[in-house]
């Protein structure tokens, strides 16, 4: 992995501004991502994210409130999210594509799989 | 002026004398603080005494949003205050909320079963109509410390979405 990409992610992190994605390189998986969604004023920011197998999503609570990210059919969780904190799944080809906060159901996500 | 009389009413207060200059607008930080911290805590008694009586999964979820948010707000609110070395200032607005939901709770604790989360839903959906009207009308536009501020905008769109929530709740119920 070259780099730029490298500092990029790094500044992304570091400076804790908002980023709807971030590219990391995954032992063993060359291609995988690590995206981020920011929970922020009670939503899910963004709301829907492009994703591949393999990759992993991952949640950060900027709220003064606990969220979660729980899939719609319960099948995968974060468990509570307190304020600063974050949670992660991995995609796989069987990951539930929709998802809400279990403490405030309006919140809710997205993820358009593919099988990149 | 239309909607903090409203709110006056849904809250139980007892309407002052006109002479009486009691206006929610006229409260220094401290004193809305103070507000907020009683307001936080009178809805996780409200919460507390449903997790007690409810059996309904949708209810006690929202009866657990309600204390886990509530306690939340007023953690940072009791930091802040810590941080600026100021103590919350007890007034006539606090007291009247007290004594507004001791009413409440006596009227709730005779209850039981649907007419339970019911009454509980709807109180939910007027009290947080209720505070969120004072807060985006007395309050926000009123404070002076920028980090105050700042808390009750953050705390407002939380109960903004609880009482979104508590009106899906009440629909649901009824
Ligand atoms: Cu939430």
């Amino acid at each position: 992995m070259s780099k730029p990409l490298n500092r990029r992610c790094f500044l992304a992190y570091a400076t804790g501004l908002p980023v709807a994605w971030a590219t990391m390189s995954q032992g063993g998986l060359p291609d995988a991502r690590t995206h981020v969604v920011e929970i922020v004023d009670l939503a899910f920011n963004p709301p829907i994210l492009n994703v591949s197998i393999g990759d992993t999503v991952k949640w950060v609570n900027h709220d003064l409130s606990p969220h979660t990210a729980t899939a719609s059919d319960d099948s995968w969780d974060t468990q509570e999210l307190v304020k600063g904190q974050s949670g992660e799944i991995e995609i796989t080809a069987a990951t539930f594509p929709r998802y809400f906060c279990a403490y405030h159901p309006s919140m809710e996500g997205e993820f358009v799989i593919s099988s990149g | 002026m239309k909607t903090l009389t409203l709110s006056a009413i849904l809250l139980g207060l007892t309407l002052a004398s006109p002479s009486q200059a009691e206006n929610p607008a006229d409260l220094n930080d401290l004193q809305i603080a103070h507000v907020a911290y009683i307001a936080d805590n009178i809805d996780i008694r409200y919460a507390h005494l449903a997790l007690a009586m409810t059996s309904n999964k949708e209810v006690r979820g929202f009866a657990e949003t309600m204390i886990r948010d509530h306690e939340a707000v007023n953690q940072a609110a009791l930091d802040l205050l810590a941080k600026l070395g100021a103590s919350p200032e007890d007034n006539f607005l606090s007291q009247s909320l007290n004594e507004g939901a001791e009413v409440i709770i006596d009227k709730l604790s005779g209850l039981r079963g649907v007419e339970f989360d019911l009454a509980y839903a709807e109180n939910e959906l007027a009290y947080h109509k209720a505070v969120n009207g004072l807060i985006g009308d007395a309050f926000i536009p009123n404070i002076e410390n920028a980090e105050v501020k700042a808390l009750f905008e953050q705390g407002h769109k939380i109960f903004l979405r609880h009482e979104q929530h508590a009106a899906n709740m009440v629909k649901a119920l009824k």
